[in-house]
C-alpha cells in the first residue's frame, strides 16, 4: 500500500467536474485508488464516491493506492488534487 | 380561460356580501411571484407532471428478478439520456457536460456494485437505491460549501428520477406539447425532452437557482420560473397559465386583457432576444482586431439578467450601496455574501468586481450635516472610519471570493497610496482570520475619481492591482463644478481637455506598469467618447446593461490604428 497525503488546491475543491475527470484518471491504473477524508474512504474511479466526500478548496486528503501501479497512481492523483488551476 | 358569470346571483335570497365573495367573478386571475430561472414569456394550458406513484412492492419476488428490473431501468434512463445529449449536441453544446455527468453517475464504478450487493442480500431495487444515496447525499448536506449542498439537492433529483424509472419505464412526453408544465421538480434530461417535445414554459415547486436544471432551461431559452411553493395545488391540470421568466411570475386563470397584454410582451421580446443572442456572442473588437472587454455597472437584481442577454463579460462596476439604500439598513454579512456569490456564479470565469460601500454619513444616517458632501466623508473615508462596516463587507467578499476566483475588489474615493494600503491591511487580516495562510491574493483595484488619485496615478499603481476611472467624480472635481447644479449645467464638460488630460495619463501609467485599466463612468457610454477611449487603448467599458450593445457596435466600426493616430493628433496639437 502507497500512501501520501495531500491539501487539495483546486479552486472550487473536488465538485463535479474535477471528480469526473480524477475518476477517467484514476481508471488509467490498475492498482485500486483510494481517497481518504476524515476517516472515509471512497473509490477514486467512482465520480459519484469522490463527489460525496464535499472535497472543499483548502481540505487534506490521504491518496492511497494498492497493486501493480500503486506508486505511479498515488503520485499523479496527488499532482491532480494540488493543480491551482481547473483545465 | 372563459368564466361563467350568469350562475352567481340566480338565488335572490343570499346576502349581497355572498354574491360579491362568489368565486365564479369574472375576474379571478391569480398571479404567483417566486424565482425568474430563465427568462422569457410563455402562455400555455399546465400540464402537471408528477413522478409516478410507488408502486407499493415492499418485499421482492426474487433477488434475480429485482436486479433485472434494476439493470431495466438502467438502460432505459441511458436511453433518455442518450437522446437528451443528441438534442443539446445541436442546440445547446454548453449544456452537453451536464448531460455527460449524469451518464457518468448512471455508469459509475461503485454504484451497480453497491447496488447489486444489497439488493442480494434481499432489497428491492429502490430500497437499495435509497440506502446508497442516502450515504452520499448526507455527507454532501452537511458541508459548509454551498456548491456541494446544491450537488446534494442534484443528487436527490437524480435519485428520484432513476427511483421513478424504476415505477414506470417510459414517461409520455407528447402531452406536454405546446403546454406549461408544472412539476415539483425536474431533472436535466427532462427539461431537453420537454422542450424537444414542444413544452412551453416551466414551473417548479422546488427552488435551487444554481441546478443544472435551471442552467439547461436558460441555454435551451424554455422559459422558467422556480420556487412556486405549492404550485401543484394552486394550478390545476387545463388551467390557462402565463409564465413570465423575466420576473418570476406565474399568471393563473388569466384574464382576457392580461393575457393579449403578455402575448405583445412575448412576441416583441422574441424578436428583440433573437437579435441580442445574435450581437451578444460578437467579440467587442474594432476592424483591425483590438479587442476591448465590455463589462456592467449592475446597482438591481434586475440588471443582472439584462446584463445576460447583452453579453457582458463581467460586471465592471458592483454598486454595491444599492443593497444599503434598497434595504434602509446596512446589509448584514450574510445578505451581502449571497448577493456576491449569486454575481460571481452568473458570470464565472468573468470578473465580478465589488467596489466597497460607497456611503457618506448622510445616508448612514449618523445625523451629521456635511456642508459639502461630496468632498466629505464618504468612500475610503468614511470605510476606514467605520471598520465594523468595512469588516462585515470584506468578509462576505472574503467567504465569496474563497469559491470563486473571478472576485476584484474596487476601493472608491481614493487620493492616496495610503488608503490604499490600509484597505488592503484590512483585507489580509480579515482572509487570515477566515480562511488562513492558503488564501489565494484577492485583487484590489484604485477607483480613480479624484484628480489627485489621476496625478499620483504611479504612486497608486505600487499598490493597485488595476484601476478603475469613475468619470463622473471625475469630471465634477477637475472642473469643480457640482454636478447637480441646475444653472450649472453647461459648465460639466466632460471633453474638458483636463479631463482627457487626465485619463491619458492613468492609461499610460497602467500600461507602463502592466495594469489593467478601466471606465465605469456614464463616459465609457458616450457615443462620442468611444474612439478617444479605444485610441487611449483602455483596457474595458463598463456600462449600464441597456447602454452595452450600442456601444459594441460602435467599436466594432472603428479601427485602432486611425483612433489611436486621432488621439496622438489631438495630444500633440495640446
Amino acid at each position: 500500500m502507497v500512501e501520501r497525503s495531500v491539501v487539495v488546491r483546486l479552486p472550487l475543491g473536488l465538485h463535479a467536474r474535477p471528480a469526473a475527470e480524477l475518476a477517467a484518471l484514476a481508471a488509467r491504473f490498475t492498482a485500486t485508488v483510494w481517497l481518504v477524508r476524515d476517516g472515509i474512504a471512497a473509490n477514486a474511479k467512482s465520480v459519484l464516491e469522490l463527489m460525496s466526500l464535499a472535497v472543499e478548496h483548502g481540505t487534506t486528503v490521504v491518496v492511497q493506492a494498492e497493486g501493480e501501479d500503486a506508486g505511479e497512481a498515488v503520485l499523479r492523483v496527488a499532482d491532480f488534487l494540488q493543480r491551482a488551476e481547473e483545465g | 380561460m372563459e368564466v361563467d358569470s350568469s350562475s352567481s346571483g340566480r338565488e335572490g335570497f343570499l346576502s349581497p356580501d355572498t354574491i360579491a365573495d362568489h368565486p365564479a367573478s369574472p375576474c379571478n386571475e391569480q398571479w404567483l411571484r417566486a424565482i425568474a430561472a430563465s427568462p422569457g414569456i410563455a402562455i400555455g394550458p399546465a400540464v402537471l407532471w408528477l413522478p409516478p406513484a410507488a408502486r407499493g412492492s415492499d418485499s421482492c419476488v426474487s433477488a434475480d428478478a429485482e436486479w433485472e428490473r434494476y439493470t431495466r431501468a438502467v438502460s432505459e434512463l441511458r436511453r433518455e439520456l442518450l437522446s437528451a445529449r443528441a438534442v443539446v449536441v445541436a442546440e445547446a453544446a454548453e449544456v452537453v457536460p451536464i448531460i455527460d455527468s449524469y451518464l457518468h453517475l448512471l455508469e459509475d464504478a461503485s454504484l451497480e456494485e453497491r447496488v447489486r450487493e444489497l439488493v442480494m442480500a434481499g432489497m428491492t431495487a429502490e430500497q437499495a437505491l435509497q440506502r446508497v444515496f442516502d450515504s452520499l447525499i448526507g455527507r454532501l448536506r452537511r458541508s459548509a460549501d454551498v456548491l456541494f449542498q446544491e450537488r446534494g439537492n442534484e443528487l436527490e433529483h437524480f435519485l428520484q428520477w432513476f427511483l421513478a424509472a424504476l415505477r414506470l419505464p417510459q414517461r409520455d412526453y407528447t402531452r406536454t406539447t405546446g403546454a406549461v408544465v408544472v412539476a415539483p421538480a425536474v431533472t436535466p434530461s427532462e427539461v431537453v425532452l420537454l422542450h424537444r417535445a414542444g413544452a412551453c414554459g416551466l414551473v417548479t415547486a422546488v427552488g435551487g437557482i444554481t441546478s443544472h436544471t435551471t442552467i439547461l432551461a436558460r441555454s435551451l431559452q424554455l422559459p422558467a420560473v422556480i420556487g412556486v411553493r405549492n404550485a401543484l395545488g394552486t394550478i390545476p391540470e387545463g388551467e390557462l397559465v402565463i409564465v413570465d421568466g423575466y420576473t418570476g411570475t406565474v399568471v393563473v386563470r388569466p384574464t382576457e386583457e392580461t393575457r393579449r397584454r403578455y402575448e405583445r410582451h412575448r412576441d416583441s421580446t422574441e424578436w428583440r432576444r433573437r437579435v441580442l443572442r445574435w450581437f451578444a456572442q460578437l467579440p467587442a473588437e474594432t476592424i483591425d482586431g483590438r479587442r476591448f472587454h465590455l463589462r456592467v455597472n449592475i446597482a438591481a437584481p434586475q440588471d443582472v439578467q439584462e446584463a445576460n442577454l447583452v453579453g457582458a463579460e463581467g460586471v465592471g462596476l458592483l454598486r454595491t450601496e444599492a443593497l444599503f439604500l434598497q434595504l434602509g439598513r446596512l446589509p448584514n454579512e450574510e445578505e451581502q455574501f449571497q448577493w456576491y456569490q449569486e454575481l460571481a456564479q452568473q458570470f464565472y470565469p468573468d470578473p465580478v468586481t465589488i467596489r466597497l460601500f460607497d456611503l457618506g454619513g448622510d445616508k448612514y444616517g449618523e445625523g451629521t450635516t456635511e456642508r459639502n458632501p461630496a468632498l466629505g466623508m464618504r468612500g475610503v473615508r468614511f470605510l476606514l472610519r467605520h471598520p465594523e462596516v468595512l469588516q462585515t463587507q470584506l468578509r462576505a467578499i472574503v467567504r465569496v471570493a474563497a469559491i470563486w476566483p473571478n472576485i476584484r475588489v474596487l476601493v472608491p474615493m481614493v487620493t492616496s497610496p495610503q488608503e490604499l494600503t490600509a484597505i488592503r491591511q484590512h483585507l489580509w487580516r480579515v482572509q487570515q482570520e477566515c480562511i488562513g495562510n492558503i488564501a489565494r491574493a484577492i485583487p484590489v483595484g484604485a477607483m480613480v475619481e479624484t484628480p489627485a488619485a489621476a496625478l499620483c496615478a504611479a504612486q497608486l499603481a505600487e499598490v493597485a492591482d488595476f484601476f478603475s476611472i469613475g468619470t463622473n467624480d471625475l469630471v465634477q472635481f477637475t472642473l469643480a463644478v457640482d454636478r447637480e447644479h441646475g444653472q450649472l449645467a453647461e459648465l460639466f464638460e466632460p471633453f474638458h481637455p483636463a479631463v482627457w488630460q487626465l485619463i491619458g495619463k492613468v492609461v499610460e501609467v497602467a500600461h507602463q506598469r502592466g495594469l489593467p485599466v478601466g471606465i465605469c463612468g456614464e463616459l465609457a457610454a458616450h457615443a462620442e467618447a468611444t474612439e478617444l477611449l479605444v485610441g487611449l487603448g483602455v483596457d474595458e467599458l463598463s456600462t449600464i446593461p441597456a447602454a452595452l450593445i450600442p456601444l459594441k457596435h460602435r467599436i466594432r466600426r472603428l479601427s485602432y490604428a486611425q483612433a489611436r493616430a486621432r488621439v496622438r493628433a489631438l495630444t500633440n496639437g495640446g
